[in-house]
């Protein structure tokens, strides 16, 4: 009996805590949404205090900063196609180096594996500076290229510990039925690496639709800027009315929470099978 | 045997195929890069210039005596110590306590993780209208204004934002860990932190091996807080390596100066990403 007391205090506290977790993981949203929802003078005069009525003005006014839509389009071709091609490449590239484990393919290995805890500062200017006598700069291809380089090094990771948990009995039984590499890798394995594809579309999109920094260094042009870029661009131009600020911040916010709560489920078991497997 | 050969390295050219994108991708971005950079570090180059001068190892030297170093290494050092030992701790606890099952827990789960769809830019915006309307509120001043407290400051907005993944993380090793081992260590008498020290901690290693790396890396190539939070101040206090590495690079045109800082603070990451990728492979042959 006491036990089963002691037992039920417990949970309750766990709880409690977890709740109070999750209410300072919203906190800042609220006052995003304050400001969002607000005129600026229903801001000065009732400040945090729960919004009483739904005022979509600042939205509307959102849509009519110049190239704000821009660089949703911007945005959003980059992060198509960097998702696009990691998947393709680097579940190709874990799928090869693992399978091939000998000298070759495991030095190659190494160095991406070494990408991902170097300071991407230490590359950054003869980068800008190879990418500008290439007439990269100021175009989404360079920032898509600058971004795959990047990351590559990460997602061949993720993949590579995945790929290792996938039995080669099938792939060998497709051989013997007379598929060649490709046909193997097409309909065997790359339908089997599903749960880790999803970890990474949503881990590289967020990366991606998210990175401030590459496209801060290669593109100055107004009309080529991506979202984060805006954002820091309006949050500064703006000073006065943030509350148009948070408002364009927002609907920025909506690609990526509806890729992760569409591939939520499948996080947790690409990186059970994938990273963190014993 | 001429025709065996001859297949057998048509296979191996296939086989090249699949990582060649990836390859070229990453020779071009990378390593190209890598090397270029090394020569600017011996000219007093502004970036623009159409002749550079060679200046021999006079940058080497300046580096070493540069007071204005001593900041971004100390703000750095407290960055990656703070947030990578409070997150994998959060990260961690958060996951023990939602890997029992009761009501609400998806929900937990799902609104601990939003914060990490947040861009750096917003999570730096949102936090600092926090900083100054909510604490505002309670009296309290933003520890974004004051020296000793911005790095404090910043900390707890990059805490908020990846407390959510390592959560995940740990959950999915978590759920790796065999049930009856707790029931037989339960049996025997063992208490909570026996349990964890001698079932959890040996049995989630892997996790640990991935996540540590992880934040370590993220926290020095710190930058876009620096930025767009506070500038680098006040007074340089929150001025990262990789902030101070951008100046020189970009604003102050003293790119032969500037990657000679980066170059020296690329072989100290490379020393320990030696240490921990080594650590990373001895885990991969236990697999």
């Amino acid at each position: 009996m006491i036990h089963n007391t002691r037992y039920k205090i417990e949970k309750t506290i766990r709880i409690v805590i977890l709740w109070i977790v999750a209410g300072i993981s919203l906190a800042p949203f609220y006052v995003m949404i304050c400001y969002a929802f607000k005129s600026k003078e229903e801001f000065t005069k009732t400040g945090l205090a729960f919004p009483t009525s739904v005022n979509l003005q600042n939205f509307a006014d959102a849509f009519h900063l110049k190239n704000y839509i821009n660089s949703i389009v911007n945005s959003a071709v980059v992060s198509v196609f960097v998702v696009l091609t990691i998947v393709i490449c680097c579940s190709s590239s874990a799928y090869i180096i693992t399978r091939k484990n000998n000298r070759f393919y495991n030095f190659i290995y190494y160095f991406f594996q070494m990408v991902i805890l170097i300071p991407f500062q230490s590359i950054m200017f003869p980068l800008y500076q190879e990418l500008s006598r290439a007439h990269f700069l100021n175009t989404l291809f360079g920032v898509i290229l600058a971004e795959l380089g990047v990351y590559m090094g990460y997602y061949v990771f993720l993949y590579a510990g995945f790929v290792k948990s996938v039995p080669v009995a099938l792939e060998e039984a497709a051989e013997i039925d007379g598929c060649n590499r490709y046909q193997v890798y097409r309909k065997i394995v790359f339908p089997l690496l599903k749960p880790i594809t999803m970890t990474v579309i949503v881990l590289c999109f967020l990366a991606s639709w998210n990175d401030f920094f590459l496209p801060l260094i290669l593109i100055q042009k107004d009309s080529m800027k991506t979202l984060p870029l805006m954002q820091f661009f309006f949050f500064g131009e703006y000073s006065s009315n943030v509350n148009l600020a948070f408002a364009a911040s927002m609907i920025a916010l909506i690609p990526p929470t509806v890729i992760y709560f569409c591939a939520q489920k499948y996080i947790v078991a690409g990186m059970t099978a994938g990273a963190v497997k014993t | 045997m001429t025709r065996r050969r001859k297949t057998k390295l048509k296979r191996e050219l296939i086989d090249f195929t699949f990582i060649l994108p990836a390859l070229v991708i990453f020779i071009y971005i990378i390593i190209v890069p890598l090397f270029a950079g090394i020569r600017y570090t011996f000219t007093d180059w502004n970036g623009m210039a159409r002749e550079i001068h060679f200046v021999g190892l006079k940058n080497y030297i300046t580096v070493f005596s540069d007071q204005d170093l001593l900041k971004p290494i100390r703000n750095t050092a407290i960055y990656t110590v703070l947030t990578t030992l409070i997150i994998n701790v959060l990260g961690l606890a958060l996951a023990m306590m939602v890997t029992k099952e009761f009501r609400g827990v998806n929900i937990i789960k799902s609104i601990v993780f939003i914060p990490l769809v947040v861009s750096l830019v917003l999570v730096s915006y949102m936090w600092m209208y926090i900083y100054s309307d909510l604490f505002g509120y309670l009296g309290l001043s933003s520890p974004l204004t004051k020296g000793n407290t911005v790095m404090l400051g910043i900390c707890a907005m990059a805490i908020w934002k990846e407390a959510g993944l390592a959560m995940m993380i740990y959950l999915a090793a978590l759920k790796n860990v065999p049930q009856d081992f707790y029931e037989a260590a339960t049996i025997d008498g063992a208490g909570f932190w026996a349990k964890f020290r001698n079932i959890t901690i040996p049995m989630i290693a892997p996790a640990f091996t991935y996540c540590i790396p992880y934040w370590i890396a993220g926290g020095l190539r710190m930058y876009d807080y620096s930025y767009v939070a506070t500038g680098g101040g006040p007074n340089h206090n929150s001025e990262s390596m990789a902030y101070y590495i951008y100046e020189y690079l970009f604003p102050y045109n003293k790119v032969g100066y500037g990657q000679t800082v980066a170059m020296i603070y690329l072989v100290f990451c490379l020393i320990l990403s030696h240490y921990v990728t080594k650590a990373l492979r001895k885990r991969e042959i236990e697999m």
